[in-house]
């Protein structure tokens, strides 16, 4: 009988146990909100506190050098009386599933890239993509946009674009743009050059 | 005559207003009228923020959160929704620390701001995609209250109940699609109290922050703690801390076979959700989920039964207990002790065997090892029962062999080895298995990996330092050589040399141009040229031979001046021929040269510019920016890797010690086992021993009976 009484309690600490290891189960992994209260062991997780603390405070400084870093690089191989950035963007992208970019300026091919579905989707949703950052010399230039990918119907399409800008002291800023006309139900490229 | 002036009359007028209406705007377009003070300024923070969606949406959180801290140190600043963004991201990234401070820093600004300006805000662009998310009118309070539901989430994840009361306490209105967040954040800041509660608001009713109607709130309070597993799951639980069993079964039965619909989460809720890649699983994950809900119901249930010892209840609610559920171990168990309970000794022996055999490292599995033996020998046979005692105790000393040699191993070994704590399944030893399934071990191993990575990511920092101080170096000598090259090359001599040849070349044009005489002969080409000398010497010559020949070869000497003077004249003829297409060839070319000349001017007063620009300075480098900017970022460099280093040897510290207890707990509890196997083996070996002096003492009447009948 005690054997007895002593494997109820020991299953009535088995499902307290159960009720700690839910938040450790993969299956249930909302966020902790949601879950069932975690009884913590308070002198292991003080210690596990103080070390979580100092991870997140290295974690950020590592984080802040990193992009102090990038800027530095960035400013340093690209000045803004050389620099010239292309962005892409897409708008709303319903009649017009795309697949591929190809950039040149003054006829020189200067940058393309293959959009995967998650890439596209991100741009559906209304990212902007850095395309290319570079540098040309002062003066005008000419830039040729080709914009490859699919209609509704699952047929391949192209749209192009030209666009001449002069390049002066300023960093240039050029957006393609691949926005949606719903009046003709196509899909049309436009640049936008940014005011800085 | 009267006509005729009033037809010129109406022609002017006519003229004129042509001339108002249309010429001068085009007048105005032509003369390059001047637009750019009208063009708008591109709304830097809105564009930022898009590059920073396009890399959220892929789930890189970490360049995400690179574009908004550029953004910050480009533009000074950051709008609200950003600075929501940065901290959702902080929290995705594991920086809790920074995005609860964030948090405070928006609610506490925040609230201020509102206090100042109530106007609407609706118009202005960084609350579009709030409003595109949502469709709520005044997102103000939407903010604020994200804000505050976040950071009281990160208090209660940290354990620090009495701030998440106070933040949730802040909050004054909460919307309708926040509301499920709000009450489960609430149970767990209140535990074990039943926490009080706003109600919550429609989009609909709600009007500068008035509170609606409240029967209609009351009902969508209600329609929440019904549709929502989670809420009803803690209900039950506090039913059950207070004792109230019968309303925690009823609750858990409703909770056990019920169906749930995955709310539609906004961009925000999904930003600041804990979850690692929202954007897999979907549905799926949404249905598993729900299933392990209606498990841990069903469990729950059981367990309560048990504790009231009915047992006949647990044993039918586990009998159709899922076989592939994250509790099957539990119920397992639970459901083995009640069928022995109610006397089903052959499926509990079963489910005793079976729990051994596939759970050899858990103690449920020992304690179902013991039950079984135990289960044996009541069953089945004494010598049975203690051949099942003795196999339970080789296995649990077989245990503790492994056990000491998984210590050994571990605790000696110079590197902790990298652990995969998501997918347990893959950690090569059980007995590490195991442990990593105690949430502080699992926390430091993640920590573990998490400081290897920014040590693998510190030291490419450092190589990208000293690749810039290469890049600065190649490129101060580049301007240096450049200097030097330009200095040497005298290009105002060569310039000038450029100049005067320029000049000559124009003047021989000009001379040809307007030089009759010399009938196209200027611009004769080599091959012409060549047929002209020749024409010349045979001209030459044939005036030597006229002078110095005989009276009888005059005829001869006359025909071949003739002869001369044909080609002399067709040659005339095609230079008067070709003589305009050429003079406006080089005419053009002239042209092209100055245009030439003219770019090369400005080109070389730029780069005078620059060496004079350079030589004011006085040997200061125009790269000294950048210099002094990758001094100060490397001098933080080397101290950031000594800290993560010594970071790392103090986890790993952390985590043998944790592992060493864990094993030493194991050991204690298996060799509490083996003390009870023991004991169980003394009583049946005492049983044993009493039913062989039984036997013997009826041997022995039996054979004083033989021989007294003999």
């Amino acid at each position: 009988m005690m054997n007895k009484i002593n494997f109820i309690e020991k299953s009535l600490k088995a499902v307290k146990v159960i009720l700690v290891m839910i938040s450790v189960l993969s299956v249930v992994h909302k966020s902790s909100a949601q879950e069932t209260l975690i009884t913590m062991q308070s002198s292991s997780s003080q210690t596990n506190s103080d070390l979580s603390d100092e991870l997140q405070e290295l974690k950020s400084q590592v984080l802040q050098l990193n992009r102090e870093l990038f800027i530095l690089e960035e400013d340093l191989l690209f000045p803004a009386s050389t620099q010239v950035a292309i962005f892409v963007s897409v708008d709303i992208g319903r009649f017009f599933k795309l697949d591929s970019v190809e950039v040149k300026i003054n006829e020189q091919e200067t940058a393309g890239f293959l959009y995967t579905k998650r890439q596209r989707l991100a741009l559906e949703q209304g990212g902007i993509q850095k395309l290319y950052l570079g540098n040309i010399k002062q003066g005008r230039h000419q830039l040729t946009a080709i914009f490859i990918g699919f209609d509704k119907e699952g047929r391949s399409i192209k749209r192009a674009t030209q666009y001449t800008f002069d390049k002066k002291d300023e960093a240039i800023m050029l957006e393609l743009k691949l926005v949606d006309n719903t009046s003709n139900y196509r899909s049309q490229v436009a640049v936008e050059q940014w005011v800085l | 005559m009267i006509k005729s002036a009033s037809i010129k009359k109406l022609f002017k007028y006519f003229c004129l207003s042509i001339y108002f209406s249309v010429l001068t705007p085009i007048e105005s377009y032509s003369v390059g009228f001047d637009r750019s003070d009208k063009l708008a300024r591109t709304n830097l923070h809105h564009k930022y923020y898009q590059q920073a969606l396009y890399c959220y949406f892929q789930g890189d959180y970490s360049g995400a959160l690179d574009i908004l801290s550029l953004s910050k140190l480009r533009l000074n600043s950051l709008e609200l929704s950003t600075q929501l963004f940065e901290a959702g991201l902080q929290i995705k990234l594991g920086l809790q620390e920074e995005a609860s401070k964030k948090l405070l820093l928006i609610s506490n600004n925040y609230s201020q701001e509102s206090k100042i300006s109530s106007s609407t805000d609706t118009e202005r662009p960084e609350y579009r995609n709030l409003l595109k998310d949502n469709g709520y009118k005044d997102s103000h309070e939407q903010l604020l209250t994200l804000a505050l539901l976040s950071l009281s989430e990160q208090y209660i994840e940290r354990d620090e109940v009495v701030k998440a009361r106070q933040i949730l306490g802040k909050i004054s209105i909460i919307p309708q699609s926040y509301y499920g967040q709000y009450y489960v954040l609430s149970q767990l800041a209140y535990w074990p109290e039943q926490p009080m509660l706003l109600l919550p608001v429609h989009s609909d009713e709600f009007k500068g922050g008035k509170v609606g109607n409240s029967q209609v709130s009351q009902k969508s309070l209600r329609n929440t703690e019904e549709y929502s597993p989670y809420i009803q799951l803690n209900m039950a639980l506090r039913y059950i801390n207070e004792g109230k069993f019968e309303q925690a079964v009823l609750i858990l039965d409703k909770i056990k076979t019920g169906s749930w619909q995955e709310p539609e989460q906004s961009f925000f809720q999904s930003l600041f959700s804990t979850e690692s890649t929202p954007f897999q699983g979907g549905q799926q994950e949404a249905k598993i989920q729900y299933q392990a809900i209606n498990d841990h119901a069903r469990l729950l249930i059981s367990h309560l039964h048990v504790q009231q010892e009915a047992y006949d209840k647990a044993y039918i609610e586990l009998a159709t207990f899922p076989n592939g559920s994250a509790y099957a171990e539990s119920a397992l168990f639970l459901y083995a002790f009640s069928a022995q309970q109610i006397k089903q000794h052959t499926t509990a022996l079963a489910l005793y065997t079976f729990l051994h055999e596939e759970y050899p490292y858990s103690n449920l599995g020992w304690q179902a090892s013991l039950l079984m033996a135990e289960q044996v020998t009541e069953q089945q046979s004494l010598a049975q029962g203690w051949d099942s005692y003795q196999k339970v105790e080789l296995f649990f000393l077989e245990k503790i062999d492994k056990l000491n040699a998984f210590e050994q191993s571990f605790l000696l070994s110079p590197e902790l080895k990298p652990v995969s704590t998501v997918n347990i399944n893959e950690i090569k030893s059980k007995w590490l298995e195991q442990a990593i399934s105690d949430t502080s071990i699992n926390s430091l191993y993640q920590q573990l990996s998490e400081v290897r990575e920014l040590l693998k990511l510190s030291r490419s920092l450092q190589e990208k330092s000293d690749w810039i101080v290469d890049i600065i170096k190649l490129n101060t000598s580049r301007k240096t050589r450049i200097s030097a090259s330009q200095k040497a090359l005298e290009q105002h001599k060569i310039h000038q040399n450029l100049l005067d040849k320029r000049a000559s070349i124009a003047t021989k044009l000009y001379q040809a141009l307007n030089n009759n005489e010399q009938r196209g002969y200027a611009f004769a080409t080599k091959k012409e040229q060549a047929w002209l000398e020749r024409l010349e010497q045979s001209k030459k010559h044939l005036t030597y031979i006229n002078k110095h020949s005989q009276r009888n070869n005059q005829l001869s000497n006359a025909n071949f001046s003739q002869r001369v003077a044909r080609i002399e004249s067709v040659l005339a003829w095609r230079f008067s021929q070709d003589f305009p297409e050429r003079a406006w060839q080089h005419k053009a070319q002239l042209v092209n040269l100055d245009k030439s000349l003219q770019q090369l001017n400005s080109l070389k007063n730029s780069v005078s510019g620059l060496l004079e620009e350079s030589a004011k300075r006085q040997g200061q480098d125009t790269l000294m920016p950048f210099v002094q900017r990758q001094k100060s970022e490397d001098k933080k460099i080397v101290p950031l890797i000594h800290k993560l280093e010594k970071l790392e040897a103090n986890i790993s510290r952390k985590i043998r010690e944790k592992v060493a207890r864990f094993t030493q707990e194991r050991k204690s509890r298996l060799g509490q086992h083996i003390l009870t196997i023991r004991k169980a083996m003394a009583v049946v070996l005492e049983e044993m021993a009493g039913n062989d002096n039984n036997i013997e003492k009826q041997l022995n009447l039996d054979i004083q009976v033989i021989k007294e009948s003999l």
